[in-house]
């Protein structure tokens, strides 16, 4: 039990895969122009993530391990496209804004990461701890990067279709930069710097 | 039991799977994505035409329209709505390009001839927060009851005249594209149902060119016997004898040349000397806009008045010679079409012994 809730919460900061990792840098950049944006692309990474970590870690002592990337490849691709077709079917808004990004989580390294690296050693429970663990600290990511681009951006966030901060926003002239492909960049390294100075700090205190 | 046959036999397992599990999947929600496409666009059709709730889609007559006019094929789908009695109006799904990719859109336009509503159907590439902001209501409901009795114009400012809309804020490029592509859709009502085509934007180019010409005496003929004469010259579309009282004073010749996204289209004016007196582009819905546009722009448009009529080239550093323009900086490949176009004028205007 100790095993599992470490599985899970490792990918939330330990080794979030946004922020620690730095992998699947393409769709974290892209879509992070509203949080809501940020919240649909996670929820379809944890879907992808946890089920063919889930279905990896079954067939692991099956498949042989010179054909493995390709079995993880179908796998992960299967799950992608039954994404592709739900978020058509259901969420027709959401399919339209997030575009090609779905179909490009086949070849987000985040997934084919946990896949060799982990789901392919690893029991099913724990494969599916990661997987949900890895996708939250993915979600939590976008979703703060989007959330501050947002934010900045247009001076408003809208959840939705709801603004929460009312209609006319903070009230501050929004700074266009961010929601542009340079503020992705701005907020990510920024980002990156501050926790790093974080950690380092907490392990000084420590040490 | 080999190795290989063994990779084989895994591999094809789960490939085979997967495919079971797409097949049924798609199964499931192919019937809902189809429903979502329909509902979708029946839903922007009711609120682009208030009142209508049947539609019936039009295709023979938008076809025949754009056979007349290439400028309309901007516009891919065309519907008549009707309510329980009578025939509201016509409706149209136009396509152009905006900022950073496609824009669609719907317009409807009610039997009194006016505007009846715009719809943005799918923006998905604009900026978010500054070209998506063409999605906002207040941006859609200014073209309500505009007239479709001519094309809108954009402006920076605050509108003053009935056919003006004004542009958001920072996304000019993305408003600009929705004014064209309204536009398009009522150009192609007064092209079906509108009762006469509008003013045609190649006599207009002609008039501009030649501001002291009285009358423009179109020859269709003399364009048909050319081609027929020499095939190499269907370039060139339409042939105009420029008068001013009993004189002819000039020649306005239209040719067509391939842009970037789709064809360009040139009126070349020559006068009684033999020399270009102008060239205006009347046809460019398929250029980028605010890159390939630029063509129609005088910077581009005036380097080739007053340059003897001869082949053109396109050239990307200062022109060395009279025979060379210069391409709009970001937008060879539009330059390179307008240039055709022109030449393509050009050849029919040697052809015909420089009339």
């Amino acid at each position: 039990m100790n095993r599992l809730w470490r599985d899970l919460t490792n990918g939330l900061v330990r080794e979030n895969p946004t922020f620690r990792l730095v992998l699947g840098l393409c769709p974290t950049l892209a879509v992070t122009t509203a949080a809501e944006n940020g919240f649909w692309m996670g929820m379809a990474v944890i879907f992808v993530l946890t089920f063919s970590n889930v279905f990896i870690s079954a067939l692991r002592k099956i498949i042989p391990g010179k054909i493995r990337i390709p079995c993880f490849i179908v796998v992960i691709a299967t799950f992608v496209t039954i994404v592709d077709l739900v978020m058509h079917a259901y969420l027709p808004e959401m399919y339209n804004i997030l575009g090609i990004f779905i179909p490009l989580i086949v070849v987000n390294c985040i997934i084919m990461a946990r896949a060799e690296a982990f789901a392919s050693k690893n029991p099913v429970l724990n494969a599916a701890a990661d997987g949900v663990g890895m996708g939250l600290g993915f979600t939590i990511a976008v979703m703060l990067i989007g959330a501050i681009r947002e934010l900045l951006g247009t001076g408003n966030i809208v959840v939705m279709g709801t603004a929460l901060f009312g209609a006319g926003g903070l009230g501050f002239d929004p700074a266009i930069v961010m929601i542009l492909p340079p503020g992705a960049f701005i907020t990510l390294g920024l980002l990156l710097g501050l926790l790093n100075s974080v950690q380092q700090r907490s392990l000084r205190q420590r040490g | 039991m080999s190795y290989i046959a063994k990779l084989a036999i895994v591999l094809g397992l789960i490939t085979a799977v997967a495919a079971g599990a797409l097949a049924y999947t798609n199964q499931l929600t192919a019937e809902q994505i189809a429903g979502q496409v329909q509902q979708a666009k029946e839903d922007a059709l009711k609120l682009v035409l208030p009142g209508a709730v049947t539609f019936r889609p039009e295709p023979e007559m938008l076809a025949a329209a754009q056979a007349g006019d290439q400028s309309l094929l901007a516009v891919t789908e065309m519907f008549t709505g009707f309510s329980e009695m009578a025939e509201i109006g016509t409706a149209y799904s136009v396509t152009v390009t905006g900022y950073g990719g496609p824009v669609a859109l719907m317009v409807g336009v009610d039997s009194s001839g006016a505007v009846a509503g715009m719809k943005i159907i799918d923006a998905a590439n604009e900026t978010p927060g500054l070209g998506a902001r063409i999605k906002d209501p207040a941006f859609q409901g200014t073209f309500g009851g505009k007239t479709a009795a001519k094309p809108l114009s954009l402006v920076k400012s605050a509108t003053s005249a009935e056919d003006e809309v004004q542009a958001i804020a920072a996304a000019t490029i993305s408003s600009s594209a929705v004014v064209r592509a309204v536009n398009a859709a009522t150009a192609a009502y007064r092209a079906t149902v509108g009762g006469g085509p509008g003013p045609d934007p190649k006599l207009e180019a002609a008039t501009e060119i030649f501001p002291e010409a009285d009358s423009v005496v179109p020859d269709p003929e003399r364009v048909q016997t050319a081609i027929a004469e020499d095939p190499s010259l269907e370039g060139a579309t339409d042939l105009y004898v420029i008068m001013s009282g009993e004189a002819v004073i000039g020649t306005a010749i239209a040719g067509t040349g391939q842009g970037y996204g789709g064809p360009v289209v040139a009126l070349v004016g020559f006068d009684r000397s033999g020399t270009v007196a102008g060239v205006r582009f009347v046809s460019l819905s398929g250029e980028t806009d605010g890159l390939g546009t630029r063509i129609a722009e005088p910077q581009f448009t005036s380097q080739f008045a007053g340059k003897p009529a001869g082949a053109f080239r396109v050239t990307t550093s200062a022109p060395a010679g009279a025979d060379e323009i210069q391409a709009v900086s970001g937008a060879t490949a539009s330059s390179r079409g307008a240039v055709a176009a022109v030449n393509a004028a050009i050849r029919l205007y040697v052809h015909l012994g420089r009339p």
